[in-house]
């Protein structure tokens, strides 16, 4: 089975319904769970319906669904439970023919494919060559701050991912991402740890000019040799 | 031999592989006006990415919440399981 998207989704009212599933589970871990079947449903493919979900939740939901949503995503990141979404890179596409992803075993994509939390999808997607069409930028800037609003509903929430993203960085140092992937979540991370507004940071980080990291930079970012 | 799924489908031109495809983002003037097709899932079965690109880049979706009841899975505002 795979996920067929109608030609015109309603997103607004998608996300009303994701929220109303939100607030019928009355345990946290339960409410992870529903994201993660949301993900599950529609799949790698459709990842980008996903985020678009959270969009709109961050940019036009009350508070009280933004941090439901926002918690809820939080204790995925926090428990090894993304609801995440693979890129393909170097030119590999993510959906492997039938009999290549029965032979491969997983080998080829989890060379080819991580698991990416939002931000990082957003940010890798706009940053590197991956399977996907480019992303444009204001489309990334749009996306990345609404994300952002969105947890910024919740400071345990954003507490929490902006550790996971630290992290993200701080391991990753050595050739998961790709250096103007790494140097942009690493930015995007600085920035909103320091307090900015949601589009500032998204501005930033979409519009500034990276150069390859240093192994200054990253130690200076991560607090620690690379 | 498994079949590629691009050759197993007859896609329409504006919903064909991404690398052939133009982006066409859906106008604003056709959301929220109760014209959409709902069930109609002449999408595909593989994400064209410009049409993922344009469901990001819509900008007019709102989070919907003006009381009125709805007990529908949020996928099923979106689209339907289909057969890969």
């Amino acid at each position: 089975m795979s996920f067929r998207p109608f030609a015109e989704p309603k997103f607004g009212l998608a996300a009303r319904s994701l929220v109303r599933m939100l607030q019928a589970q009355p345990r946290v871990e339960d409410r992870s769970q529903v994201l993660l079947k949301l993900n599950r449903d529609l799949g790698d493919s459709w990842y980008p319906m996903y985020i678009k979900l959270l969009v709109v939740v961050g940019e036009s939901a009350p508070t009280s669904a933004q941090t439901l949503l926002a918690e809820a995503l939080a204790h995925g990141l926090q428990h090894g439970q993304t609801a995440g979404g693979t890129l393909g890179s170097w030119g590999v596409p993510v959906q492997l023919p039938a009999a290549l992803a029965v032979a491969g075993q997983g080998f080829l994509r989890m060379s080819a494919a991580r698991v990416l939390d939002p931000l990082a999808y957003l940010t890798v997607w706009f940053s590197q060559s991956t399977s996907r069409q480019p992303l444009p930028a204001e489309v990334f800037e749009k996306s990345v701050a609404a994300v952002l609003s969105l947890f910024d509903s919740s400071p345990p929430a954003r507490a929490i991912y902006q550790a996971k993203l630290r992290a993200d960085v701080a391991s990753s140092a050595e050739g998961a991402y790709s250096a103007t992937s790494l140097l942009r979540l690493g930015a995007l991370v600085e920035a909103w740890s320091a307090g900015q507004a949601p589009h500032r940071v998204a501005a930033t980080v979409a519009r500034s000019e990276l150069r390859p990291p240093t192994l200054n930079s990253l130690t200076r970012f991560t607090g620690r040799s690379v | 031999m498994a079949t590629p799924i691009s050759n197993s489908l007859h896609l329409p031109p504006s919903l064909g592989p991404s690398n052939t495809s133009v982006v066409q983002p859906k106008t604003p003037a056709t959301h929220g006006t109760g014209l959409e097709a709902a069930g109609d899932t002449s999408g595909l079965n593989t994400a064209p990415d410009d049409q993922a690109i344009a469901y990001l880049r819509e900008p007019a979706d709102y989070f919907d919440d003006d009381g009125s009841d709805n007990n529908n899975d949020c996928q099923s505002c979106l689209g339907s399981p289909g057969m890969a």
